[in-house]
Order: structure tokens, then sequence, then C-alpha cells
């Protein structure tokens, strides 16, 4: 296991190598750097200024000694200063990492507390009227694309009913502290998570459904029927537990995307986590954000892969990792 | 490979069918087959899709759709980039009946007579108003009358303000962009802030996205199937490379790559259309690796078993075994995941364009159109604008996620039902 462990993670750190190159040689080879990009339109800007900017955003180097710079200092944990925010990336991250985290959290919870019982109770009666509803209802939010969705949870809920604010994650004019900060920030956050719930509970549900469709067909449970169990005991207590060895799975996997931020919600609701400022350093071509932003993002991804195969054998017995 | 889901079980063509077909509560027409002869896998499937309510209604939702988009266009009047104005100006009956002449306008369309009203006592001109609207087939009845009218209800194309303009009809101030115009017989569903028709924009955009997400599919499937199966028959190194190629592509962010993509495309001024193709391939190329990892376990899998032996043993060749014996037991798994990689790229598509980093105008595609929310005013007051192309979007995908999951369960050996 931990042998396992170990290897996957110097797989993982390979290939976290192997995008850190290809996203560097990417975004160096963008035409208009973020010195062409600050400095056009200016016109007392001379060449020579641009050189020497370009001499201390580090921008003067060709690409392989650029990269070998950004990886040698990228070990040492330090992902530079921001161009745009002139701020380290490292602190900025963390900052809106949190930000993000407010939102995803709810969201996870209630996708899974919603997700799953449907998924459960449309297999207890399947191909009946409510299984084609709540079946119908986890298709919408699989389908539906979540900026179609924001908009409309925005257009109805905040500018035609007024009952939440359309954008932001505080009340600018006020100057909340303590308790009534967190309601403002709470009221501010529905929108995004009811979107974001419902585009997710679909996933969860469909899933749920089928395991224990799966389940409800082995000989076990016939076995449990047969010896005159109520059909309650038989669905909660001997299939639901085996329907939630592949949840859990999915579940474990899904954590470290908690971290990872949503770039178009975040983005439409004006949400300041780590998904809006990614989009704006890759606009800006903010190099620095962009190389750390992405790398954290695929080390999550990772995680959470590795993470899905650990808690997949250490809830079924019968997967061995080798 | 601990998350190989155990599952997958190959499909064994010629001995599922049988036992499956018993079960079945026999059709009436289908008696004497099912009984006798016994059913082909296909038809089996077919059958078992048939009765799958939620696939059939998503497949037809689906033709819908596709009729809507690429028919659609052929039977529509209006093309995609034509744009529409308001011709505020009033004519005279002799221009009336000049332009009636120059196919300008219909003589079905009804004009309004303009009267002077009373002179305004503060302002101390006399204001216009407009009458009833009456049928042009009357006023042309009398063509000595000194009356002007105004055009009622109707709109012009780009083509004929430029005829308005050169036979001097008018000076062009007057006629206006018809601008986020709302629902009109004309218009069935208004018209957006560039004067062209909704409807007319959501059959062309329909078309592009569909197409994109159709040539995508091929693309991605393609790659995955002939890499997956390279990874899964050879095994060894170049197995090891190709899954580390899927890893990267896996775990690196779409939306960055995009994003770089779309700059260089903007910086090295490419045109319009090209753009497209490089979308499409840049949006294939993210997304055949999870075929090519089902289609690799797959065959894993079915390398060990006993009849790809038998083809060893008859010694056939690779090239026989490979697409006359492995493929035909991936297929299944290959066309559901086809259709549904379909629904997927139409909604990265989708939500490219909505960033503005897809397909750019004056292209049409729905996301394109949802795009016009960013101007609050048209989020506030214009939904006959942004509400049918997501409507569309989420219709289209939902009737694909549908007939997908209609043809995974009808392709699965286990489902009873």
């Amino acid at each position: 296991m931990w042998q396992y462990i170990v290897r996957r993670i110097f797989i993982s750190v390979m290939i976290l190598f192997g995008i850190s190159i290809l996203l560097y040689i990417l975004i160096r080879s963008m035409p208009g750097d973020y010195i062409t990009m600050m400095t056009t339109g200016k016109n007392n800007v001379t060449p020579a200024m641009v050189e020497h900017l370009r001499h201390l955003y580090g921008l003067d180097t060709n690409i392989p000694q650029g990269y070998f710079n950004w990886i040698s200092r990228a070990i040492q944990g330090d992902f530079g200063v921001s161009f745009f925010y002139q701020r380290p990336v490292a602190d900025i991250i963390g900052e809106k990492v949190l930000v993000s985290f407010t939102l995803a959290l709810p969201v996870f919870i209630l996708t899974i507390l919603i997700g799953v019982p449907l998924g459960i109770i449309s297999a207890t009666r399947p191909y009946s009227k409510l299984d084609y509803a709540i079946t119908t209802i986890a298709f919408v939010g699989i389908s539906v694309p979540s900026f179609f969705l924001a908009v409309v949870l925005k257009r109805v809920f905040a500018y035609g009913l007024k009952w939440f604010p359309p954008f932001g994650m505080v009340t600018a004019t006020e100057d909340y502290t303590g308790f009534a900060l967190f309601m403002d920030k709470s009221w501010h956050l529905v929108l995004p998570i009811v979107c974001l719930t419902f585009i997710g509970i679909g996933s969860y549900m469909r899933y749920a459904r089928s395991n224990m469709l799966e389940v409800l067909d082995t000989d076990y449970i016939r076995t449990a029927r047969a010896k005159g169990l109520p059909e309650g005991t038989v669905i909660y207590s001997h299939a639901f537990r085996n329907t939630l060895i592949p949840i859990v799975t999915i579940i474990g996997g899904s954590i470290p995307g908690l971290f990872a931020g949503a770039m178009i919600t975040e983005n439409l609701f004006q949400i300041p986590g780590i998904g809006w400022y990614g989009y704006q350093s890759l606009t800006n071509g903010d190099i620095p954000f962009v190389m750390a932003f992405n790398l954290f993002v695929a080390a999550l991804t990772l995680l959470g892969n590795l993470l899905a195969d650990i808690s997949y054998a250490l809830v079924d017995p019968r997967i061995r990792l080798k | 490979m601990p998350t190989q889901d155990p599952k997958m079980q190959p499909e064994e063509q010629t001995t599922h069918g049988q036992p499956s077909v018993q079960e079945q509560p026999s059709a009436p027409e289908h008696s004497s087959i099912q009984t006798t002869h016994g059913v082909t896998f296909g038809q089996l499937v077919f059958r078992r899709f048939v009765r799958n309510k939620l696939a059939i209604a998503g497949f037809f939702a689906l033709l819908i759709m596709i009729l809507f988009c690429f028919v659609g266009t052929l039977l529509n009047p209006y093309r995609e980039y034509e744009q529409f104005f308001d011709p505020d100006v009033s004519f005279s009956v002799q221009q009336l009946s000049e332009m009636k002449d120059l196919n300008l306008i219909s003589e079905k369309i009804k004009v309004t007579p303009i009267k002077m009203g009373a002179v305004s006592s503060i302002l101390g001109t006399a204001k216009e108003v407009a009458g009833e609207p009456i049928a042009l087939t009357e006023v042309l009845k009398n063509p000595s009358s000194t009356e002007t009218f105004r055009l009622y209800h109707t709109s012009f194309r780009l083509a004929q303000k430029n005829i308005l303009l050169e036979k001097g009809f008018c000076t062009g101030e007057e006629i206006k962009l018809y601008n986020k115009m709302p629902i009109t017989g004309q218009h069935l569903l208004g018209t957006d802030v560039d004067g062209f028709d909704v409807f007319t924009r959501l059959q062309y955009g329909g078309r592009v996205s569909l197409l994109v997400g159709l040539i995508c599919m091929l693309f991605a499937v393609f790659l995955g199937a002939v890499l997956g199966g390279i990874a899964g028959y050879y095994g060894g190194f170049l197995d090891g490379a190709i899954m580390r190629i899927v890893d990267v592509i896996n775990s690196i962010p779409v939306f960055p790559i995009i994003i770089l993509f779309n700059s260089f495309m903007r910086f090295s001024k490419v045109g319009d259309q090209m753009k497209i193709y490089y979308l499409i391939i840049i949006i294939a190329a993210l997304n055949w690796t999870g075929l090519a990892r089902l289609v690799r376990g797959q065959i894993l899998s079915l390398r060990e078993q006993e009849f790809m032996l038998a083809t060893e043993t008859v010694g056939l060749r690779a090239g026989r075994r490979i697409f006359r014996h492995l493929l035909p037991n991936v297929m299944p798994q290959i066309i559901v995941n086809a259709t549904l990689l379909v629904g997927g790229v139409i909604l990265l598509e989708s939500a490219l364009s909505f960033l503005g980093l897809g397909v750019s105008p004056p292209y049409s595609t729905w996301g394109i159109m949802i795009n016009r929310v960013n101007d609050p005013l048209v989020m506030i007051h214009c939904p006959y604008i942004w509400l049918p192309p997501g409507l569309c979007i989420l219709l289209t995908i939902m009737a694909i996620n549908f007939v997908g999951d209609g043809l995974r369960d009808a392709f699965d050996p286990k489902m009873k039902r």
C-alpha cells in the first residue's frame, strides 16, 4: 500500500513537471507579453525602458533559460511575485483558496445530502413516475451550462424578485463585523451555491442510483428478502452500506477539487475566489500567477485521483493496490 | 489500475443475446423471430433502446433540433447576417407604389397615415399623429392623395436600406437599426442588439454548435480508439508513453490552455472561419483521453480471454485480430462514450463562446448569443435574446445524454429490462 502511494506520488510529480514545461512554453511563446500589454498606447515609453522592464520582470531570457530560472525557484517553494498584483503569488493563492473553499464546501455537502438520497429513492422504485421525475431533474442538472443557470438565477432571484444580491461577496456600502458579516456573506453566496449544487447533484444521483440498482440485484439481498426482513431494513441497512463503497470513492476523489475554485461561476457572480483570479491572470498574461495557479489545480486533480484510488482500497477490502 | 471499473466485463455477443430474449415479455409482432431463430445483438440493443422512454424522447428531441438547425435554415427567408432596420421615415403614395414595384415592400403590409395634430400651445409646433394602420392596397387605390404614410410594423433589411438610399427615398438618418425589438410576427423571437433576427441566429448558431460537437467527437473518438487500442494491445513502452500523455492532458486545466491558444490566434490574426477549425482540433486534443483509457482497459482484459488465444492459434494477422475480433467487442463502449462526448463538447464550446474564447462573432453560436447578457439591460429587459439559445443548449445536451444513457443500458448485458 505505502509503496503504491509513494510510487503514485512520484509519477504525479513527474506529470506536474511535464505540465509545467508545457505551460511555460505556451505562455512564454504567447504573442504580446505582459510588458507589451502594459506599455502599448503609452507614448512616453522608450524602447530602452521596455527592455529594462523586461529585465526586471525576468522576460529577457529565452524560454529554456527562463523555465530553468522559474523551476529552480519553484522547487524551493518560491513561485515569484505576481506581475499584476505585485504580491507573492503563494500569498494570493493561499488567500483566494479560502474564499473558493467557503463557496465549495456548502456546495459539496449539499450535493451529497441531496444527490445520494435522491438516487437511492429512485433506485428503490425503478421506472416509476417518481424515478422518471428524479432522473429528469438529474439530467437537467448535468446538461445545463453553468453560465446559463447562473444567468437565469441572477435574472429571476436577484433582478426580478430582488431576494438575493446579484453579485459580490459582501455588501460594499456596509461595514459589517462578526455575525453580521457572516450573515451578509451567506446572503451573497446563496445564488452561487444553488447554481453549483444543482449542477452537481445529477452525477451523485445517477451514480447512487445505478450502484443501488446493482446491489439490489445481488444474491444476498434476495436472501435478506427471503428470510422475511422488512423492505426498509433490506434497503437501508443491507443494500445501502454496499452502495456507499463507490460513493465514498468519488467523495474522496473530489475533496481536493474543493480548493480549485469554479472559474465561470465565480466570474459571473464576481466572487473573488481562486477561479476568478486565475481567469484574470490568464487574460493579463501574469506568468508567475498562471504557472502557480495551473500547477496548483493540476496537483489537486492528481491528488484527487490518488485519494479516489486509496479510498477505494480502504473501504473495499477486496481491492488490493499494487 | 485499481480504478478499473469491475463492472466492465466484455460483451459476449453471441451468447448473451439468448437468455435475455427469453426474459422479455413477447411483443406480438416480434414473436416469430424471438422463439425460433433468436435475435442478433443489434436487434436486441435496438429493442431495449426503444423500450426506454427517456431515450426515445431524447432521440426525437435531438432529431427535431437537427431538423430545426439544418433544414430550418433552408426554409427561413432571413439569412444569418441580415441586419434589420426600422424605417421611421414617411412616404408619399407615389413613393409607396414605386417601392412596391421595386419589391422593397410587399403589397400585403400595412401602413399608417401621418396627420398633423393640434398645434402645441407650449412649443408652437404641430405634432405628428399616427392614424390607424390600413392595408397598402387600400392606399394605392387613391394615387392622388397627398397624405404621407409610415410603414407599420415592418423592418428593412440591409440590402433594402441601400436601395432606399440610392433611389433617394430618404436620407438614411431616419432609418434606425432594428435593435432589441421584442417579439413580433416578422421576428418570432425579436431582434438582438445588432439588429439580427434572434430566431434565425438560433438556427445558424445551432448549426455551428452541433457541427463543432460532432466533428470534435469524430476526431476524439478516432484518436482515443487508436491510441487506446495501441496502448492496450501492444503494452510495454508504448503503453507507458501513451498513458503518461493521457495523465498530463487529464490533469491540465482546460480553460487556461484554451485561453492561451486563443490569444495566439488573436495575435496571429487567424480568420474567424479558421478559428473554428483550430478550436475543433484543440477541443478534440483535450477530449480523447477518457475514451483512450476506456478502450485500453477493455482491450487489456479482452486480450487475456480465450477467444483471443483462439485467434492467435488459428494464425490470424494482427490487423484482422484487432479489427475483426477486438474492436467489435469494444464498440458498445465507444458508441456510448462518443454520444456523451458530443454533449460534453457542445457544453464546453458554449462555455468558451460565452466567455468570448470560442467561435467569434459575426459567426453565431448558442454560447455567443447568451454572451449578450454581459449587457445588464439585455439581461434584465430582453430575455427573448438570451433565453432561447440557453434552452436550446439545455435541450440538446439533455437529449444527447438521454440517448447516450439509453444506449448504455441497451448495450449492458446485465440490464434486465
